[in-house]
């Protein structure tokens, strides 16, 4: 049996979760997953749009030279400010060898003062900040601040599933975006 | 004084362990029982063989001088009260170390004599006295070549005062140290013949002749064909190694993801082919260019000191050449060639020459502790133990720094050591070029040949080769003359590779478990002491598996009527099963692997990567972590396993490689965040599966199943199991929920590493064996996994509280159910504890039952566990205290089985 092989550049369940999920959606059941530790080459926490995408690019590519597999996934979550309002999203990377493609998680609007807290380097990761407000050990591995301030309607591994599935569109259609 | 007490500071603390053990172990058995190194390489035993790649003898392979030089000092050794490894090794080297004051001194008496520059002399005594490949190959390492060398400038010093017999004996004595000095002889030999005359080249070349005979002498009459073999043979034979011309080639091998032995060309392995071609074509440049080097000799002046100093400067030349183009070039040669650079940067005043030995020096020295991650192999067990309180076994795995293991560290260091030996060597071949011009030499040997008197018709014949002769042409009809003997072997191969066949595992085989031993060390207290809670003593003593040992097994095997061998493999072992498929070969004795995760903890560094954690945050070492990564870092080592799969003495059932894996229920929960999250997730696709609930709609189902508010995995993450004992309690939903999520984790995660591993191997034949079932036991997991046999296989998990009949009996079912072939193992025993007194005494009638309940089962394969368990006392292997009874009633139940 033929299998799509897909690396995983991070052992973040979540991420694997999201990854197997979104492939299986697109192409069936037929998935190797493959996570693989790497090092996304930017800050712990990525505080704009353009480190978070530098960091997915990393870990897709990374990833890819690991193992070789059909496709590869980077995955990057932050914080960004914007002209209206703090938001925490993530941005994920696909890349097949050749071409590579990207696609953002939604955005979910987060207090000023977590952003405070993150700039000024007074706490070093989101992560923290939301173990300490939702007593969730680990909540990055799991639903993720998006999870816990939807109340669980929307969770991190949803989040990067659907962008997967909207990077994967131009895996899908690659005649129309040639 | 300050140079020598470096020294002596150094002595007793580091040697390199394999070399040392030569030393001591052939000095030793010379002094006690008067039993010489060429005897003992005779007699074949199997500690003169390396037990790591490229598995070969690797014996004292040198003339008998070192033998007595060694012998002298141990003799100090045994007359002085003192006791134990730092001083037999102290006393060992010191002769070493003394050389290198004398080699500093001669060295400047030399430039003195020369130049009259005393200035010039101090320079030269400070330059190898405090030279740091002088100190790491002599002193530290323990390698005698500055003796060799010592010898080899007392010659020449000699020569320079025109006592050319005395010159002649000192030469003689530096051939008989180390055979390599005797591609100086030409040089010497031109030089005392144009000094002087024909005549006294012929006496120089006597006494040398007549020195080296009466001391090697009693060895021949001793044991002629020993001592050949050490002494020639076995260097001819010697396979390509070191820092020579080919290294970056090594290097691409060893990194390359091909295995060579797999790629057969013409009946003949790549593996072989290439090696042999290089060999060829490096020995056929080397004789070339040493030919060349010798007539340019000729063709220099050799009167007077500049005679002396074209004679320095050709040796120089010869041992760059030999080391850019020998097939093999080890560390220690290239002494020779930085003493010889320093004496003739200064003689012919030539900076290029000194910066050339000091980049060598300095390079080298380095490249030299870190290659393979040597460096840990110059520390002695006993230091270890002594300050740094560990176990020589203990840091060796966990740091594998065998030299051709697999390891990154082992990669990664032998890489920079090349790069590092990469700076020097492209020096030494811009110096070496312009030397290999051929310029005017010709002209000026045919005018001596002119001269001489040596009869018309053979001046002209060899005026016309010489007219005739260029170096492309010699290297042409070396290149053939030795592809002409190539040739001879390569039909050898190439017969055996035609005879290859594919093995099937048919019914009615046996096979037999063969566990690997290697001791780390081949120090003697380590040798001689006992393996860790051995139950019974094998019949040769304790062992550590090399080549000869597993031959001699694999002749019991066959002997006995076993049909096939299965070899445990643990992780990161892969290079022991290189050696047994090599002699898989050589006696036509297939194989196949086991994977063994009993063995795991053995092996500390992937232990870490792969131990559950446990409810109070510590790591349960030698089981695995239900996870993801788990999952990948084992998939990855059975992958890397396949490989072996190709090799024609690999078993096959119908055309599939047979693999089985041991103890796949040491899967256990894990309470990391990352192994909870994965058992969290897999309970939520366990009740889509089974209850057939969307996705959408799970956590509703999930919270009315619990009678909880389950929004969320971290919801679900709420009511993991606390413990492990809390895994077996089923007395509430929850846990029973929880208890089938791990079922059906497990049963995802091995069905898992199953498909990778047989998509990468384009299909296996699979045993199971699970072992003893963990919390939460059931058997459908195992049952419901695509392996095609299903086998028992003793262990210490399995042995207490299972009632071994019934899982024979049930595997046994199992296989045949599935179709497959059924297997029963058989066993004298297995003590868990090695004091189990009944067991002890009734082996042999423990050994009978177990044959006869396979009998009864009339299995396709039984399995005998095993050749050599000797913590559990499963040994059939001769041993002291049951003799050759087992193995013999072995042979007997094989013909009753077989004959049925």
């Amino acid at each position: 049996m033929n299998y799509l092989k897909v690396a995983v550049g991070s052992c973040n369940p979540a991420k694997i979760r999201a990854a197997e999920r979104a492939f299986k959606k697109v192409f069936g059941d037929n998935i190797r997953i493959k996570p693989v530790k790497v090092d996304p080459g930017i800050s712990i926490q990525p505080l704009s749009d353009e480190e978070m995408v530098l960091g997915a690019i990393n870990r897709a590519k990374k990833a890819f030279e690991f193992i070789q597999p059909d496709y590869s996934v980077g995955m990057e979550g932050g914080l960004v400010k914007y002209s209206f309002g703090v938001f925490v999203k993530g941005w994920v990377a696909i890349f097949d060898g050749t071409k590579l493609s990207i696609a953002s998680t939604i955005s979910l609007p987060i207090p000023e003062f977590i952003w405070e807290k993150i700039a000024s380097r007074e706490i070093e990761e989101l992560e923290k900040i939301m173990e300490e407000l939702s007593g969730i050990k680990g909540i990055g591995e799991t639903i993720g601040a998006i999870g816990f301030l939807t109340k669980n309607h929307y969770d991190r591994v949803r989040a990067f599933e659907d962008a997967i599935i909207c990077a994967l569109a131009k895996f899908i259609f690659r005649d129309l975006y040639e | 004084m300050l140079a020598f007490l470096m020294r002596i500071a150094i002595l007793g603390f580091f040697g390199l362990e394999w070399d040392i053990f030569v030393f001591i172990t052939s000095t030793k058995q010379f002094i006690a029982n008067g039993v010489t190194p060429y005897d003992t390489a005779l007699s074949n035993p199997p500690y003169i063989y390396l037990n790591t790649p490229p598995f070969i003898q690797n014996w004292y392979a040198y003339p008998p001088l070192p033998l007595l030089v060694f012998s002298f000092f141990y003799l100090i050794y045994l007359a002085l009260p003192l006791n134990g490894p730092f001083w037999e090794r102290f006393f060992i080297k010191l002769p070493i170390a003394i050389s290198d004051l004398l080699v500093a001194k001669i060295s400047g008496d030399i430039i003195f004599e020369i130049k009259n520059d005393e200035k010039s002399a101090n320079y030269i005594r400070k330059a190898i006295l405090y030279n740091p490949l002088f100190i790491f190959i002599g002193p530290f390492w323990g390698m005698f070549d500055s003796i060799v060398i010592l010898f080899y400038l007392v010659a020449l010093k000699l020569l320079i005062k025109e006592r050319y017999a005395e010159s002649a004996f000192f030469y003689a004595l530096s051939l008989l140290m180390k055979q390599i000095t005797v591609i100086f002889l030409p040089l010497i030999l031109i030089t005392v013949k144009n000094r002087k005359t024909i005549r006294e080249m012929v006496k120089y070349l006597i006494v040398v002749l007549l020195t080296t005979f009466l001391i090697c002498l009693p060895f021949l009459l001793d044991n002629f064909w020993g001592f050949i073999n050490q002494v020639i043979l076995m260097h001819l034979e010697r396979p390509p190694w070191g820092y020579n011309i080919f290294m970056f080639l090594w290097l691409i091998i060893v990194v390359l993801p091909i295995d060579l032995k797999s790629i057969i060309i013409f009946g003949i392995s790549l593996d072989y082919l290439y090696q042999a071609i290089l060999s060829v074509i490096s020995s056929a440049l080397l004789i070339t260019v040493l030919l060349h080097i010798i007539l340019k000799h000729y063709s220099k002046n050799h009167e007077g000191i500049a005679g002396i100093i074209n004679l320095f400067h050709s040796s120089a030349l010869m041992m760059m050449a030999f080391l850019v183009f020998n097939k093999v070039s080890n560390d220690q040669y290239y002494l020779y060639l930085v003493s010889l650079l320093l004496i003739s940067s200064l003689l012919i005043d030539f900076e290029g020459y000194r910066k050339l030995a000091n980049k060598i020096s300095k390079f080298l020295t380095i490249a030299g502790l870190i290659a393979g991650f040597r460096v840990l192999l110059f520390i002695p067990p006993d230091i270890l133990r002594t300050f740094l309180h560990l176990e020589h076994e203990q840091l060796f795995l966990l740091l594998s720094p065998m030299g051709g293991r697999i390891s990154i560290i082992g990669i990664m260091t032998t890489l920079i050591a090349i790069i590092l030996a990469g700076v020097f060597y492209v020096d030494m071949i811009k110096t070496l070029l312009p030397h290999l011009k051929v310029s005017p030499y010709i002209r000026v040997i045919l005018r001596r040949i002119s001269a001489a008197r040596i009869g018309k018709f053979p001046s002209i014949v060899i005026k016309v080769i010489i007219k005739r002769m260029t170096l492309k042409k010699i290297f042409a009809i070396i290149l053939i003359l030795h592809i002409i003997i190539s040739v001879s072997k390569v039909k050898g191969i190439h017969a055996e590779g035609n005879n290859l066949e594919e093995f099937e595992l048919r019914s009615k085989s046996v096979g037999i478990y063969y566990l690997w031993w290697i001791n780390p060390s081949h120090n003697a207290t380590i040798k001689d002491g006992l393996w860790i809670n051995a139950t019974w003593t094998p019949v040769e003593g304790y062992y550590d598996l090399s080549y000869p040992y597993i031959s001699q097994d694999v002749l019991e095997f066959q002997n006995a009527g076993i049909d096939f061998v299965v070899l445990d493999y643990f992780f990161g072992d892969k290079y022991a099963i290189d050696l047994f498929d090599q002699i898989s070969r050589e006696k036509k004795m297939p194989y196949i692997i086991s994977f063994n995760l009993y063995r795991l903890r053995y092996k500390s560094d992937v232990s870490l990567l792969l131990a559950p954690m446990a409810p109070n945050n510590t790591y349960i070492l030698g089981y695995y972590a239900l996870k993801e990564n788990t999952k990948f870092l084992i998939a990855d080592e059975l992958v890397q396993l396949t490989s072996f799969f190709s090799s024609p003495y690999y078993l096959k059932v119908n055309n599939l490689p047979v693999i089985i894996i041991r103890g796949i229920s040491r899967v256990l929960p894990d309470w990391s965040i990352d192994g909870q999250v994965y058992l969290a997730y897999s309970l939520l696709d366990y009740l889509q599966v089974t209850y057939n609930v969307s996705e959408d709609n799970v956590y509703n189902f999930l919270s009315k199943r619990w009678n909880a508010s389950i929004d969320s995995v971290t919801d679900i993450l709420l009511f993991y199991p606390e413990n492990y004992t809390s895994f077996i309690k089923s007395n509430d939903i929850i846990i029973e929920d929880w208890i089938n999520a791990f079922n059906y984790a497990l049963r995802v995660f091995w069905q898992g590493i199953l498909n990778i591993v047989k998509e990468e191997a384009g299909g296996a034949y699979v045993i199971l064996d699970w072992g003893r079932y963990y919390p939460p036991s059931n058997d459908s997991i195992y049952f419901s996994l695509d392996f095609n046999s299903s086998i028992f296989i003793p262990s210490e998990d399995k042995m207490s509280n299972i009632n071994v009949s019934r899982l024979q009996v049930l595997t046994n079912k199992l296989s045949k159910e599935r179709g497959g072939l059924s297997f029963v193992s058989v066993y004298p025993a297995f003590l868990v504890n090695p004091l189990e007194k009944s067991v002890v005494d009734n082996l042999l009638s423990n050994y009978a039952s177990s044959w006869n309940l396979a009998l009864s089962l009339n299995p396709d394969v039984i399995i005998i566990y095993s050749w050599n368990d000797y913590i559990h006392g499963a040994v059939i292997e001769p041993t002291k205290e049951y003799g050759r009874s087992l193995i013999e009633s072995t042979k007997y139940y094989i013909s009753l089985y077989k004959n049925n």
